[in-house]
């Protein structure tokens, strides 16, 4: 509900309010270019980018979640397209990614840092499924509105990239993904 | 009289020639609207003059990649692209590309580049539309078994400073096999 | 087990900070996009005309605005995705540009090579 005011504030032309909504969505987009692109430098543009877009269509976001909806999509149909008119050689940097500060002491540390650098090894479109899946924790069929994928072909990214992550991290088999629930 | 007639006749077909060569920059790219549906992701890029015109002015000075692309813009008349990637290979009309590759072979058009890289079944070649010695616009056919890319620049290109852009934009140099590369012909 | 992968990897992909200054960076950048009313000609034509008729001098107005050529640019949502168009464009073009100068490259340090 106080979302729901803030974005109708923004587009009535309230600059402040729209800044909170910059604010309440910053981290989220941000990281999803990150990752996404493997550059702090080339993560920040797009993002600004999409929140300029933001900006300019804000006369068609129709609430608070639609708001989330939209930028998700923008900034991951964006950064896939980046990546595509990329040659295909690894580029990002381990040290682009700065260490998550937490409350709580990280599970393992070493296994997470390995765990990013082999999601941003994966093409594309998969690597923006597990982004959306893990690090926004939407469902598969959120995923599959929100990069315009069939729900299967999502599924299929999901399992595969799975498969892949744990067999380079020698974690476990690929069965585990039938008891995740994605067959 | 018969030499005056001689040199009108010379610089006629000279004047002719020249006329003759006079490329039209601007191809005639087709609309692909059936592959648009079956391709994993189409870019379609039409900027006229107008346009372009328009996004010059909406270029950051201080961002690095607006700066270099204004650089680039300065002569020119117009971008097209159109590139389709799909998930298999070779579903795009070959016959298609090569009617483009066919108005490439009219007068005024030579073939800077051809590269052929076996590793990555990539092709790419690259077009220039003289005028006397002044570059009036550019074509680039690139083909790979996923992925097609026709580009053609309209205006007067310059290309060291489009090929400078390549850092700017963050796309690192590939690592290619030893493919063949075509010197430039007429 | 598997919940334990889930969660370290939940865990590995949480949102990261932008950095203090991003939401200032936009809102800044938002700012640079907006229009500027097109002043210093109001301002000449009404130099120019100061004995017209105000209805005249309205009309002649007009008529300028409506035919200038700047009306386009009054549009920030097409600027920008104009602008947006066209370095997408030079990525491609640039990208396509490079695979060729590599090649090129490669070949003349093999002549050189060769020859040395």
């Amino acid at each position: 509900m106080v979302e729901d005011e803030q974005l109708a504030r923004a587009r009535a032309g309230d600059a402040a309010a729209f800044a909170d909504l910059v604010r309440a969505h910053q981290r989220s987009i941000f990281s999803i270019a990150l990752r996404m692109l493997g550059s702090r430098e080339s993560a920040a543009d797009l993002a600004q980018d999409v929140f300029l877009q933001l900006h300019l269509h804000l006369a068609e976001i129709q609430s608070a979640a639609h708001a989330a909806f939209w930028l998700r999509r923008v900034v991951t149909h964006r950064a896939i397209d980046k990546l595509r008119l990329r040659p295909r050689v690894e580029m990002n940097s381990l040290d682009d990614e700065p260490e998550i500060a937490d409350v709580t002491t990280p599970r393992d540390p070493l296994l997470q840092r390995q765990m990013r650098a082999l999601v941003s090894e994966l093409p594309g479109p998969a690597r923006a499924v597990v982004l959306l899946r893990y690090q926004e924790d939407l469902d598969p069929t959120e995923i599959a509105r929100t990069l315009d994928m069939p729900i299967n072909t999502v599924k299929s990214h999901l399992k595969r990239s799975l498969a892949t992550l744990r067999d380079r991290l020698g974690v476990g088999t690929a069965t585990a993904f039938q008891e995740l629930g994605y067959e | 009289m018969n030499l005056r007639i001689h040199l009108t006749a010379v610089l006629t077909l000279l004047a002719a020639s020249a006329f003759a060569a006079s490329p039209e920059p601007k191809l005639l790219i087709p609309d692909f609207d059936a592959l648009t549906e079956k391709a994993a992701e189409a870019v379609t890029i039409t900027l006229d003059p107008a346009l372009l015109s328009m996004a010059a002015k909406f270029l950051d000075p201080n961002n690095p990649e607006d700066a270099a692309a204004r650089e680039v813009l300065t002569g020119l008349q117009g971008i097209y692209v159109k590139s389709y990637t799909f998930e298999s290979d070779f579903v795009y009309p070959k016959a298609e590309v090569e009617r483009i590759r066919k108005q490439l072979t009219a007068p005024g058009w030579s073939r800077l580049v051809e590269v052929r890289s076996k590793k990555e079944q990539a092709n790419v070649d690259i077009y220039i539309a003289l005028d006397g010695n002044k570059a009036r616009g550019l074509a680039i056919i690139a083909t790979e078994p996923r992925e097609f890319t026709i580009v053609n620049i309209v205006g007067s290109v310059d290309l060291d400073k489009l090929h400078k852009l390549e850092g700017k934009f963050g796309v690192p140099k590939l690592e290619l096999d030893s493919s063949k590369a075509a010197p430039a012909q007429k | 087990m598997n919940e334990s992968f889930d969660t370290d990897l939940k865990q590995a992909l949480r949102p990261v900070d932008p950095g203090e200054d991003f939401t200032a960076r936009v809102m800044a950048r938002i700012d640079v996009a907006n229009v500027t009313p097109i002043k210093p000609r109001r301002a000449a034509i009404t130099r120019l005309l100061p004995w017209a008729p105000a209805a005249l001098a309205a009309s002649l107005l007009l008529a300028i605005f409506m035919t200038h050529d700047e009306h386009p640019a009054e549009d920030p949502q097409a600027g920008l995705r104009a602008r947006e168009q066209l370095l997408q464009a030079l990525r491609v073009t640039s990208e396509k540009l490079d695979i060729a100068y590599q090649v090129v490259h490669n070949e003349s340090t093999a002549g050189t090579d060769a020859g040395a």
